[in-house]
């Protein structure tokens, strides 16, 4: 008996080298998966943000002519339609968006110290206030370029009124807007037009290249990264160590009350970045027999999306209720796993994200 | 004793004594359109090449210099843009870089018989560059001393007190190199005595190596290697461990040093503990010298540690993070990762903040240490 499980396991254990010998990866073809990566994500995702940072400008312009109450309500769903679709590719921090610091430019955050209120307040105040054209934005600070300085704008306390009556307000929200519009057509014109080549051009060094390219590292990282920036900056930072010490002013796109919808978004973009379009990071970690990891890293994902079904798109109710918040915290628990999950599939496509741990000194 | 002799070297360093330690000085505190200071360190890119790099506080790329090999750490020069950055240990290389022109001001080779060993520091009138080396083939810890107005020649050479030298400080005074000898004997990269290992902290005379104070670990503890450390305006050193002996062990990782007192070792609660996987990549004292900031890559932390009350404070989580530099403001600190993010940390108030950086600085895998550098 005892000779025969040995036997049993002597033959499994052939059977899987013999496996792992007949069945060799393939070859990970890192081009298809940028090109799919960007036609099919990164592409659409800014092709959104111009359309609805240009819906946002026009319904912001339009509506700071009459400055009805009742209408209102069209400029606030213009900016969060345009916010949500800056939340569906906030992930993507490399490209051209980092040049000239536009990721910036559209979301300064968070603002530990308050500098997007004392900037708004010189620019409606200050010496230059009135005029807001391109000269201004040239040397305006970058914290009011972007959604934040809206949403001060847009839903601080007492903002309808300020915006009726005080004409620079309005002013400068529909320059803002305006900017914002500008800056989100000039990134999907530059993903449009510059070639994937291009996007990974930036080392001029003469060693040859490695097995995987920049541009894939870099989705790699966008992916991987920002859920633990999720999970950390937007969902921990926010919860505290309890119910009790909660605090929303934390939370990003708290003023809007989108700061549950935003996460949601995120994720949703992320899952795409990982499982969407043709040749995807789901697909390789199959081809490399990494199944298990990818059942799982897919799971995570489904988990924390469908945690956060039913929630409101604000923190605030959520922070006050003991059932949304415990809920709230269970989601930081499945992006720590799927955190991991993403970081231990990693080796099994020889991408290498960190080596202080592996090789220090 | 080369090139100059001892008793113009011992004139000279009375300059260096009467030059306030601007060393331990961190940098201005962040203002978000102010470039009030720069991020030196050193990067290893996908292709597994190696860099000096230097951001700026938006994250911009300042300076990116190929280096030869590895590198580890990063010291700033007090008052000339140049940063030297140093080889990993065994290291054949220190480069000297003026990161306002981009140019290599010196590439220095250890003397014959030696290799660089991981740090160096420059004295506080910018004259000196001192840095830990390794005698071979017996190997035995040595300081060095280059002239920086003389291109950066050997001036002074003497025993580190053990062996393994490895990150080194200078007293507030001017007068003495705090070096860590991590007591463990190496060939190549592969450590050969670690049942005899002996490390110890030891306080050195600049003008001829004299020991004025030595201290080692309980005999229990001899195999935590002291491998880096900070030392804060009143003297005290914190120092960042590595265990060397059986990993299911639990010992102490993080130790604080007063002048005349034995070193005390202190201990993370166990969880913490385990999680830093016997391993602290890096130390640095905030500000107000009141928190101790110790790196634990392996367990995906930064440890933050109460200087005044010997304990244990919190921890962050930064993913292989292990550079760590001080801003003015108390309790603030930068860490920086193998994973290419950099993060300002607020470990009062439990948060970190991502800096995001220019893609070809977050592409890199950033090393060992983070050097923050003042500019005015």
């Amino acid at each position: 008996m005892h000779n025969l499980t040995r036997l049993g396991q002597l033959l499994a254990s052939s059977g899987v080298l013999l496996a792992g010998i007949t069945q060799a990866a393939p070859v990970i073809d890192w081009d298809a998966f940028n090109g799919s990566a960007i036609s099919q994500h990164v592409q659409p995702r800014y092709q959104q943000l111009a359309q609805q940072s240009q819906t946002l400008a026009e319904t912001t312009a339009h509506w700071c002519q009459a400055r009805n109450s009742d209408d209102f309500a069209d400029v606030q769903h213009a900016f969060e339609n345009s916010l949500q679709a800056w939340q569906g590719i906030q992930h993507v921090q490399f490209g051209p968006v980092q040049l000239l610091m536009r990721n910036y430019d559209i979301q300064f955050w968070p603002d530990r110290k308050g500098i997007i209120g004392r900037q708004l307040n010189d620019a409606l105040q200050g010496p230059t206030a009135g005029t807001y054209d391109a000269e201004f934005f040239r040397h305006a600070s970058v914290s009011i370029k972007g959604f934040p300085a809206l949403e001060r704008l847009f839903y601080d306390k007492g903002a309808l009124q300020t915006l009726q009556q005080q004409p620079n307000a309005c002013a400068l929200a529909s320059a803002i807007s305006a900017t914002l519009a500008k800056t989100a057509q000039a990134l999907y014109s530059e993903w449009q037009t510059q070639s994937i080549s291009t996007q990974e051009g930036t080392d001029d060094d003469e060693a040859a290249p490695s097995d995987l390219p920049d541009l894939s590292l870099d989705l790699l990282r966008s992916l991987v990264q920002s859920i633990d920036v999720i999970r950390d900056g937007k969902l921990l930072n926010v919860l505290g160590k309890d119910q009790a010490s909660a605090r929303l002013k934390r939370a990003e796109n708290w003023r809007s009350g989108q700061s549950l919808r935003s996460i949601a978004t995120n994720l949703e973009a992320l899952q795409e970045l990982y499982s969407g379009g043709g040749v995807n990071l789901d697909l390789i970690l199959r081809e490399q027999g990494a199944t298990a990891e990818a059942d799982e890293i897919g799971a995570l994902f489904s988990q924390a999306r469908s945690q956060l079904e039913g929630m409101p798109d604000d923190f605030a109710p959520a922070l006050q209720n003991a059932s949304t918040y415990a809920q709230l915290r269970a989601v930081s628990v499945t992006l720590k796993a799927l955190d991991e999950a993403l970081y231990n599939a990693m080796p099994s496509i020889n991408a290498q994200l960190g080596f202080n741990s592996r090789d220090g000194d | 004793m080369t090139g100059i002799d001892r008793r113009q070297f011992s004139l000279l360093l009375t300059g260096l004594l009467a030059t306030p330690n601007l060393l331990a000085q961190p940098v201005l505190q962040r203002a978000p359109e102010a470039q009030s200071w720069l991020l030196a360190s050193a990067a290893t890119d996908s292709r597994q090449q190696h860099w000096l790099v230097i951001s700026d506080t938006d994250g911009a790329l300042r300076l990116r210099h190929r280096l030869p090999a590895r590198a580890h750490h990063v010291a700033a020069h007090p008052h000339q843009p140049w940063v030297a950055v140093v080889a990993r240990r065994p290291g054949a290389y220190i480069d000297v870089v003026d990161y306002h022109s981009q140019a290599l001001v010196k590439r220095i080779e250890p003397a014959a018989n030696r290799v660089f060993f991981g740090h160096a520091l420059f004295s506080p009138d910018g004259r000196w560059l001192i840095a830990t080396e390794n005698a071979l083939p017996q190997g035995e810890g040595r300081i060095s001393i280059r002239d920086a107005l003389n291109g950066f020649k050997l001036v002074n050479e003497f025993s580190s007190g053990g062996v393994g030298p490895h990150e080194l400080l200078l007293s507030h005074a001017g007068d003495e190199v705090i070096v860590a000898n991590g007591g463990i004997r190496t060939e190549g990269r592969q450590k050969v005595n670690l049942d005899s290992m002996q490390p110890s902290l030891a306080y050195l005379k600049l003008d001829g190596g004299e020991i004025s104070e030595q201290w080692f670990l309980a005999p229990e503890q001899h195999q935590l290697s002291i491998r880096h450390m900070d030392i804060s305006p009143d003297g005290t050193v914190a120092i960042a461990m590595q265990y060397e002996g059986n990993p299911a062990d639990r010992q102490p990782l993080v130790a604080l040093h007063r002048r005349g007192q034995a070193l005390q070792a202190l201990s993370a609660p166990d969880a913490i503990n385990r999680q830093m996987s016997q391993y602290c990549g890096s130390a640095r004292i905030d500000s107000s010298g009141k928190i101790a900031a110790v790196s634990a890559p392996r367990g995906n932390l930064i440890t933050f540690w109460d200087i005044e009350q010997n304990a244990y404070l919190t921890r962050l989580e930064v993913r292989d993070g292990c550079g760590i530099a001080a801003t003015a403001t108390p309790g603030e600190f930068i860490a920086s990762s193998g994973t290419g993010q950099v993060y300002l940390l607020y470990p009062r108030d439990g948060l970190r903040e991502r800096l995001i950086q220019d893609m070809r600085l977050s592409r890199l895998s950033w090393d060992n240490h983070l050097c923050a550098i003042q500019v005015t």
